[in-house]
């Protein structure tokens, strides 16, 4: 579990922290998407405290797997019970498989909304809306606002792929304002999606359940 | 009026009159008492109100009062006292284990139930805490001080002690190594009971190719080698086989009559979808589909993934039953009822055991049937109290419906195969919530920090809040069934612990156990209890019943290949 609060930590709460809202969400995942087997895959620059690495996220109608930079590749997955998580771990030759019980069981019961777009639907519901524009070669709306700590909030979002364009939380000191925290994408495409998620196939599953056992 | 000094006086003189060491024992009670004056601390915090007794917040089962305590004292003991070891032998066996169910799981989990029914707790008893017999059992492997799974039920289900993490092959055989473990198997209670003609059965809420009712019918010097894709390649080149294999190619007697639990992607090839997930498919790389082989091979059998089907089985008619209710381990009876799939709970799959195992009984024959709640260890290793406690509950509801089911002559054994570091700690006052904070003399107990804490705990595992300060948890529903209750020390899972575990007992034969005994001893009682297997034992090794004098040239223990041989078997 090391590993999974690591990871749910950097990707929910380093980059968004208080963000997490409790409740059920639809899926943010565009109808058009269930519809066929394509994959979205944006790639992000992500700025912090931590400094600055890469992130990848690939999303269909029923998953969404995040790679970041040094950490094991995380593939969330919508299953009748609720999300389950796999950990993939090639080097290893493992995969490591968090059944929906096993999440609530470790308190991580996660929120597919936000998952499956970065960034939590109340929260950007919550935003007011300000300018559209066009962007990757989609309309793209611009949000600003704060969130539950009072943080300053600026989003760019693209409506058709329900992604963010460019996500910043803002601080102002001193009356200086700089960005604490940026998520940008850097390119965003469509593939097929047994072309776009990373490949479990020689991977041995091992559950979550047994780890420690 | 004047009768009660006349009586006393009476009792005094008759016991002095007994001898001086009925006096002595006196005198010592009553230096303890005299020594207990000095107040422990929880006592001198007390208020004066408290102390007089401050009535619980909820019902008691009955009324308390010191009459009352006196009178149910006297009765259990009286009890005890008269209590007589059931004559004969029996002619069923049926072993619960409690995976990770240490005793203060126990504890707390009876006093779950007991507020669940809107009582205080305490004083509640869950239905095998009712049985007679009680022991203690030393959980230790040959190389572990704390066990996991596989050696502790390697012990109960074999007679002998051996190695962490491997399944019913002897302490030479060397973990992770196939070779080593060729002609190091030992023979389980379950396969001699098969080979002699009972019926036998397994039901977990875990995997079924899981530890511990792996260890019923396989042989590995891996537990993890549950499907072939699991195997090494030095396991597949010197032949081991995989545990989900070795279930369907079971070669004693007819086979299991009831395998039900989790793990149905063992079973499955990896080309084949699941039912239930048809995103997942199963894991086998020898193309095999084991649930379809299990009917193949056995007239009368059904295999079956959910509630639905399970609710179908005719018990008179199924002569060998096979459910896999989940990919990997069935849900947590808190989870259960969402489950999609929907499953059935330990105690159906335990009473539909019962009913397979006594159809299929031919003649005279009893049956084995051994049944796990596996998920009381996952829920402890991920921190979380109230899933463990739930699926506790539900263990002792499973026997409950046993001891309504099976015949009288039924050796029941009820233990756990290792413990956690699970703990039941501050002067929580009488009826405060389990799963709440501490609250003494009616109000919340605050550490030094002057922050409340929870009366369940763990020593180690996911639930450590720091390395800030420890959290205020005034406003936190602890409580909640995805509560993780703090850990001291930082793990990613939470472990095993070392302490003794539990046996509770009744039937025939339960008198048997006696004081704290090694864990191996349950199969011991397990084969000298049941009317077969005793003679079969018996037999063999010579050694026991009336002709204890009878000795025999064979070397205990039975190894697996020589039931084999024995059995006329390749």
């Amino acid at each position: 579990m090391g590993t999974l609060s690591r990871i749910v930590a950097a990707i929910f709460i380093a980059l968004f922290a208080g963000l997490l809202a409790a409740g059920e969400h639809a899926a943010a995942v565009p109808d058009s998407l269930a519809a066929n087997s394509l994959a979205w895959i944006g790639e992000y620059r992500i700025r912090d405290a931590r400094g600055e690495r890469m992130m990848t996220i690939v999303r269909d109608a029923t998953r969404v797997e995040y790679r970041v930079q040094d950490m094991p590749v995380q593939v969330w997955r919508q299953v009748a019970d609720g999300v389950e998580l796999q950990e993939l771990h090639p080097q290893r030759g493992e995969m490591i498989t968090y059944a929906p019980g096993d999440l609530r069981a470790r308190n991580n019961e996660p929120d597919w909304g936000q998952i499956a777009s970065l960034v939590d639907p109340d929260l950007r519901n919550g935003l007011n809306a300000g300018r559209s524009g066009k962007a990757f070669g989609e309309t793209l709306q611009r949000y600003r606002g704060r969130d539950a700590r009072n943080q300053s909030i600026e989003l760019d979002w693209l409506t058709a792929s329900a992604m963010p364009a460019r996500y910043r939380i803002v601080a102002t000191r001193a009356n200086q304002t700089r960005a604490n925290e940026t998520i940008e994408l850097r390119g965003i495409r469509r593939l097929p999606a047994e072309q776009a998620f990373t490949p479990i196939d020689g991977l041995r599953e091992r559950d979550a359940a047994d780890l420690g056992d | 009026m004047y009768r009660l000094p006349l009586v006393l006086s009476c009792a005094i003189v008759t016991v002095l009159a007994a001898g001086p060491s009925l006096a002595a024992n006196a005198a010592n009670s009553n230096a303890s008492n005299s020594n207990a004056a000095s107040s422990p601390e929880h006592i001198r915090g007390k208020s004066a109100s408290t102390a007089r007794g401050t009535p619980p917040t909820a019902a008691t089962a009955s009324p308390e009062s010191p009459q009352q305590w006196y009178r149910d004292g006297a009765r259990a003991a009286r009890k005890g006292a008269e209590l007589q070891p059931r004559p004969g032998k029996a002619r069923n066996v049926i072993l619960f284990v409690g995976d990770g169910m240490g005793l203060s799981t126990i504890a707390a989990a009876r006093m779950r139930e007991g507020q669940l029914k809107g009582r205080t707790g305490e004083e509640n008893s869950l239905s095998f805490e009712r049985f007679p017999y009680v022991s203690l059992s030393k959980t230790y492997s040959v190389d572990g001080q704390t066990a996991d799974s596989a050696p502790t039920m390697t012990a109960m289900i074999t007679g002998i002690k051996t190695d962490q993490g491997v399944l019913s092959v002897d302490q030479r055989a060397t973990y992770n190594d196939c070779a080593s473990a060729k002609g190091k198997g030992v023979s389980t209670y379950l396969e001699v009971a098969e080979a002699i003609g009972m019926a036998t059965g397994i039901v977990s809420t875990a995997r079924i190719t899981h530890a511990t009712p792996a260890a019923t019918y396989a042989h590995t010097p891996n537990r993890d080698w549950e499907s072939d894709a699991e195997l090494s390649t030095e396991a597949k080149t010197n032949g081991c086989k995989d545990i989900a294999r070795q279930l369907i190619e079971f070669p004693y007697g007819n086979g299991l009559e009831v395998a039900l639990g989790g793990g149905r992607s063992y079973f499955l090839p990896k080309t084949e979808a699941d039912p239930e997930d048809a995103g997942a498919k199963g894991r086998r790389l020898d193309g095999r589909n084991l649930g379809i082989e299990w009917t193949q091979a056995r007239p009368a059998s059904s295999y079956v993934w959910n509630k639905a089907q399970f609710d179908a089985i005719d018990p008179k008619s199924t002569r060998h039953l096979l459910g896999l209710f989940e990919r990997s381990h069935m849900e947590y009876e808190q989870d259960r009822p969402n489950d999609s799939g929907k499953e059935p709970s330990l105690t159906d799959m335990t009473e539909k055991a019962i009913d397979v195992l006594r159809a299929s009984s031919s003649g005279n024959k009893g049956y084995f049937l051994m049944v796990e709640a596996g998920r009381v260890d996952h829920a402890h290793h991920a921190g979380n109290a109230s899933r463990a406690l739930t699926d506790a509950i539900e263990l002792s509801n499973a026997v409950r419906a046993a001891l309504r089911k099976a015949s009288d002559d039924t050796l029941i054994i009820v233990t756990a195969d290792h413990s956690h570091t699970f703990t039941i700690a501050g002067y929580a006052d009488r009826g405060n919530d389990i799963l709440g904070k501490v609250i003494t003399d009616g109000a919340l107990a605050l550490d030094s920090n002057g922050k409340p804490y929870t009366t369940l705990g763990y020593v180690n595992g996911p639930g450590y809040r720091g390395p800030m300060a420890r959290p205020d948890l005034a406003l936190t529903n602890t409580a909640d069934p995805n509560f993780l209750q703090e850990a001291a020390v930082p793990l990613s899972s939470e472990t095993h612990a070392a302490e003794d575990v539990a046996i509770y007992a009744r039937g025939p034969g339960a008198h048997a156990f006696q004081g704290t005994v090694e864990q191996n001893v349950i199969f011991h009682v397990m084969a000298q209890s049941q009317k077969d297997t005793s003679v079969f034992y018996c037999m063999l090794f010579g050694d026991c019943g009336a002709g204890r004098g009878n000795k025999s040239t064979v070397t205990a223990p039975l190894y697996e290949a020589d039931l084999r041989t024995g059995m006329g078997l390749r």
